[in-house]
């Protein structure tokens, strides 16, 4: 048995220790917010946050976050920073076809809180890593920014 | 050597064949698919308005019944608290119909906008495209087939909204209005479409109607925000990747090395030994390929697994292709006479002439891969005599009988729902419907095995990049003899490259004389008025394509954009100055380029040191769009700074749509000239796996882009693919500004 | 948003320069390595290191280190041991996606090597490469300050900037050997996952070349004094000071990781 925090709750999970954290949380738990993009942490959409840092779920095996928190994109709208993204999200009308967009709020939020001033080439460094077939990386920009201000 | 894929001999794939065996009067089905889709894209291609589908539509005291798709129950649906949900025949991987198609009903309803939802259909005759015949989203032409299809539902809807209050209010219906989700009688007693709507379905529906003019619109032509922008901001947004239902499998396919393998012995102890998994079956894949699926209670058992599992193929009979030995084999192609095409004068380019100047390029272009963000993945509960699929599907028609085909059963017995697609951009309207029938064959196989229970079968981003179903590899070869002034006196073009349609359904209307218009679209009808005489080939290659967004225009306008630049240069003109004037009956073209260029600040503003502008335009899908780019050049390499678009889509239904598309097409087009950019094959083995080793645009790769739509009261045209031709080449041309240097293939060279 | 991500970034955050002074602090006194990365012998594992000859014969000792040379230039070791940005692959390209060192060689938040590289390596080929250190992600570069690139160098050159205390992480032969011998992040070239190739000589006849090397006076060259000392093991003296200042830096940053500096 596994145990951990997850969204502030409690949880324990009885999986082989190697399972990646993504299949823990859209196989065994059921959530689906969390997505599977590559399977080799080059996209981003897996991204969560372990004990306050951003994390790629797809290559995080299960045990080796045992009595650490995970918040996932379902509870990132409960801080500021996350309600802030969430809105300047909604406002700029950022998503497209969605699937990269967990990953995308998780880096933004993740971004905000190491650095609330973020200049433009920030959100560039920051962000890079957050792969988006669509396209939505202007206004993806714009929402970064925008929440930035919202937050100051 | 015999490729694999059937579908490249000009039959139809293995599937519909099963189908037409297995169905009553067999061939009759597969002719009938055939044949409707033919005289659909015919009437398309002939300008049909829609009037002509809807047959039986406005005119007024037309006495034929109303079809299908022009039931308003089919697509509308209200609740007792007046939400008003509007089903879509139309599958949304992003574009944005789940948004502009209810826009169009609701604005002919007068409905709440704050209470429309929408769902998407599930296969069904009413859902079929009225102009193509088949459900199935690609061409662009969503909101242009649908702009008359889905506002007379609305409209029908009202007067049947009408129709109920008059009765309920005792006013007759000429005298109520309706506003924002009620009808309201002169008095000033209203009622809401909550407490109407069942009256409402009751009452006979009109076909008549009469439909509002652009003045009176209150919300076609806003900037509306999307119906589904906060689920997707929150994780609440279902993919068909996150469906979960009891006793569900995951499937994950092992597949040959090379197209068409096949598994010729596997050891599944390994694969077996990891926990969760239940089993390794073989199965036939598309195309006459076998591969193996690995049957688990989760993803991670299963492709954990697909490390371990052992297998041989055998590959006897299978053509490896090797993207070194093609590009020589095209190069030799384009020396021989190929298919005409289109007819002219040459005779300047026979030898040299004095006071002509000549270009000769060869432009090449590499194998793309689709990748959209969501893995392939279709899931399916069969259960012998019926079937349930769920998958993200552009084709829900041929997908429904490409199914049924495998598994013993009519159509009509396959019940397909639509999933929310994470990105599609062609990969998901296969004619092949490739991955599906795999996740059909295995359904098959473990029902005859006495195993029930739904599976849902996952593609590894390494499945999809491997794949196949590319947008094909091409070569252009062009000779153009030009005078002084850069005016064009001679071109000569010959294209090599597969035929994307040949083979499937729709090779009906898009080959003719055996050459494949899906090829040499953006050259063959091209706005500009140069003598082109147009070659084709279409070598026969064991390596699946597909039509990737805006599929032949993703090669021709990088050529003729950057070739009418050079031209220009040529003839000392000014490029926009030089397009002008050639493009000068093409109001369209004229005013999506004036329209960039005049806020662009081009020709007024200074660019800053070592930068330089990039003009490009085209029309791709009936809409027509210009960009200024500005670039400079760093390491040797283009630095994308700002574009600036302008567009004519005729009538912009959602402009807040219309700039997402432009603004993620563009970035898509950019992505094309990206060192990485290319699906390359040695010995038949895709070298790609992954976007570790598949460059796709990241966030930094992305300019400052400003939209500027052209005011058009037309019928509207799409803005589904026309963003990603232009960007290339607009780099390109500036590039060689900068440089002196032209640019003849993409991806750009690293 | 034109800007290219190889030019100069700024990331001006306090608490990322409140973490730098103090970790500046711990590596001034305390080889970063030595002290804190896990090495399985600090904690008493019993490493020994090898003593110089009482004949050290320099012809074998330059020979040792030809086979350490391979070692030292595959991509295995050289993708981290750069000025700048690590690379990446068999093919030592630049790394995808763009990530930066940062102070501590942990990289810059948001994008900290955690962020991708996690407790193990993945089964699957081309997943980031894994690594444990005591429970927690532990992959990492050499940190800003003492950055150990020999990228560009061979022969005498990178012998050189390998055995200086000025530029290898202020480690005496003793503790360069017991950084190469037993160090995991070091073992983790020989174990990388699906997908990358190997070092050209396996570890144990790594670790054997490094002996032999440092038992022959640790030459570089055909003429420079030989080695007389192997230094001291100066681990336990500085873990106190190392942990305290440990401490001192996660506590000023709360977001910084807790991996190992």
């Amino acid at each position: 048995m596994i145990s951990f925090r997850l969204n502030g709750q409690p949880q324990q999970v009885d999986v082989p220790g190697d399972t990646p954290v993504l299949w823990v949380l859209r196989d065994t738990l059921g959530m689906t917010g969390t997505k599977f993009g590559c399977g080799i942490a080059v996209c981003g959409a897996c991204t969560v946050h372990i004990d306050g840092q951003q994390r790629r779920a797809c290559v995080t095996p299960i045990e080796s976050v045992a009595g650490q928190q995970i918040t996932t994109i379902e509870a990132v709208g409960g801080d500021r920073i996350g309600q802030a993204v969430q809105e300047a999200w909604v406002k700029h009308d950022v998503v497209q076809c969605g699937y990269c967009q967990s990953g995308q709020i998780m880096a933004a939020v993740a971004l905000l809180s190491a650095n609330p001033k973020p200049s433009d080439a920030d959100i560039d460094a920051a962000m890079s890593a957050n792969l988006c077939r669509c396209g939505t990386y202007v206004r993806i920009h714009a929402a970064v920014k925008d929440a930035a201000l919202a937050l100051a | 050597m015999r490729p694999m894929f059937q579908y490249l001999n000009g039959a139809l794939p293995a599937a519909i064949e099963e189908s037409a065996a297995a169905a009553p009067g067999g061939l009759g089905r597969r002719v009938f698919l055939k044949m409707s889709l033919a005289s659909g894209f015919a009437l398309y291609a002939a300008g049909g308005s829609a009037q002509d589908a809807t047959q039986g539509g406005s005119g007024p005291g037309a006495p034929e019944p109303l079809k299908p798709f022009q039931q308003p129950s089919a697509f509308v649906a209200i609740d007792a608290d007046g939400i008003v949900t509007v089903t879509i025949g139309k599958i949304d991987f992003g574009q944005g119909v789940q948004t502009a198609l209810p826009m169009l009903v609701a604005e002919e309803m007068d409905a709440d906008w704050s209470k429309v939802r929408c769902e998407l259909a599930p296969a069904g005759e009413a859902y079929k495209d009225p102009f193509f015949h088949i459900q199935m989203v690609g061409g662009s032409t969503s909101m242009k087939g649908s702009w008359q299809q889905y506002r007379e539902i609305g409209a029908r809807m009202r007067a049947m909204l009408v129709g109920a209050a008059s009765k309920q209010l005792n006013v007759p219906g000429a005298q109520l209005r309706t506003e924002s989700g009620s009808v309201i009688a002169p008095d000033g007693r209203r009622l809401g479409y909550g407490v109407l709507a069942q009256a409402a379905f009751a009452e006979p529906v009109p076909s008549g109607v009469v439909l509002k003019t652009p003045a009176q619109f209150k919300l076609i032509g806003k900037p509306v925000s999307r119906l589904d922008a906060r689920a997707k901001s929150s994780g609440r947004q279902d993919f068909g990747i996150d469906l979960k239902l009891p006793g569900l499998r995951t499937v994950v396919m092992v597949h040959p090395p090379v197209f068409g393998g096949r598994v010729a012995r596997f050891d599944p102890a390994p694969a077996l030994a990891v926990p969760g998994v239940e089993e390794v079956i073989q199965v036939p894949l598309s195309g006459g390929a076998v591969g193996l699926a690995i049957v688990a209670n989760g993803f991670w058992p299963a492709r954990k697994a697909r490390e371990l599992v052992k297998v041989d193929w055998d590959l006897a009979g299978v053509e490896r292709v090797d993207s070194a030995a093609q590009l020589e084999q095209y190069r030799a192609l384009a020396r021989t006479p190929g298919i005409v095409v289109e007819k002219a004068d040459t005779s300047a380019l026979d030898a040299a002439r004095p006071g002509l100047g000549r270009i000769s390029a060869e432009y090449t272009f590499p194998y793309l891969a689709h990748t959209p963000m969501e893995p392939l993945n279709c899931s399916i509960d069969f259960r012998g005599d019926r079937c349930t699929v769920w998958v993200g599907s552009q084709f829900q028609t041929v997908d429904q009988a490409q199914v049924a085909g495998v598994l013993g059963l009519k159509p009509e017995q396959v019940t397909l729902n639509t999933m929310t697609a994470g990105g599609g951009f062609g990969r998901r309207a296969t004619p092949t419907s490739d991955y599906l029938v795999e996740a059909a064959q295995v359904a098959k196989a473990r029902h005859a095995a006495g195993k029930s229970g739904p599976i849902k079968m996952i593609w590894s981003r390494e499945d999809d990049v491997r794949g196949g179903y590319y947008r094909p590899s091409h070569l252009h070869r062009v000779e153009i003899a030009h005078d002084r002034q850069g005016n064009v006196v001679a071109w000569k073009h010959v294209i090599v490259g597969q035929s994307i349609t040949m083979g499937t359904p729709f090779e009906g209307f898009t080959v003719k004389n055996g050459a494949d218009t899906t090829m040499t679209e953006g050259v063959a009808e091209s706005a500009y008025p140069f003598p082109i005489a147009l070659e084709v080939h279409h070598p026969k290659v064991n390596v699946p394509v597909l039509w990737w967004r805006s599929v032949g225009h993703t090669h021709t306008a990088f050529v003729m954009e950057t070739l009418v630049d050079e031209l220009a240069r040529a003839g000392r003109q000014d490029p926009v100055a030089y397009r002008r004037k050639l493009l000068a009956k093409h109001e369209r073209h004229i005013a999506a380029l004036d329209l960039a260029v005049e806020r662009s600040g081009y020709g007024k503003t200074k660019l800053a040191k070592g930068r330089a502008w990039g003009v490009a335009v085209h029309e791709s899908f009936n809409t027509v769009v210009a960009y200024v780019a500005e670039v400079s050049m760093k390491d040797g390499r283009p630095v994308l700074h700002r574009v600036t678009a302008g567009v004519h889509c005729n009538l912009a239904i959602n402009p807040r749509t219309i700039e997402a598309q432009v603004q993620g097409a563009l970035v898509m087009g950019l992505g094309m000239t990206l060192p990485g950019a290319a699906i390359t094959l040695k010995n038949g083995e895709v070298e790609q796996g992954n976007w570790n080793d598949y460059r796709v645009p990241i966030h930094l790769d992305a300019p400052q882009v400003a939209v500027f739509i052209v005011p058009s009261a037309d019928p509207p045209t799409g803005m589904g693919e026309c963003g990603v031709p232009p960007t290339a080449p607009a780099i390109a041309n500036a590039v060689a500004a900068l440089t002196g240097k032209r640019l003849r293939s993409l991806p750009f060279p690293a | 948003m034109d800007v290219r991500f190889a030019s100069a970034v700024s990331w001006p955050s306090p608490c990322a320069m409140a973490c730098t002074a103090a970790l500046g602090l711990l590596a001034a006194l305390a080889p970063a390595h030595a002290a804190g990365t896990g090495d399985s012998s600090n904690s008493g594992g019993g490493f020994q290191p090898t003593p110089i000859s009482a004949t050290p014969d320099r012809q074998a000792g330059l020979a040792a280190f030809a086979q350490m040379e391979r070692v030292l230039l595959h991509p295995r070791c050289l993708n981290c041991h750069v000025p700048n940005a690590p690379l990446q692959g068999d093919f030592s390209r630049v790394h995808y996606p763009p990530v930066q060192r940062g102070a501590d060689g942990k990289g810059v938040a948001p994008l900290q090597c955690a962020t991708c590289h996690s407790t193990a390596n993945s089964p699957l080929p081309h997943a980031p490469p894994g690594l444990d250190t005591d429970g927690r992600p532990g992959w990492h570069m050499p940190p800003e300050h003492m950055k150990m690139s020999w990228i560009g160098l061979k022969g005498a050159a990178l012998c050189k900037v390998l055995r200086e205390p000025e530029t290898n992480g202020k480690r005496s032969l003793a503790m360069l050997e017991q950084h190469m011998v037993t160090d995991h992040l070091v073992a983790w070239g020989w174990q990388p996952g699906p997908g990358r190739t190997l070092p050209p000589l396996d570890k144990t006849a790594f670790d054997e070349q490094v002996r032999a090397w440092i038992r022959n006076g640790a030459p570089c060259d055909a003429t420079e004094p030989l080695r007389r000392s192997i230094g001291t093991m100066k681990a336990d003296a500085t873990r106190e000071v190392v942990d305290h200042l440990r401490a001192l830096a996660a506590n000023n940053d709360p977001t910084a990781s807790r991996s190992q500096p």
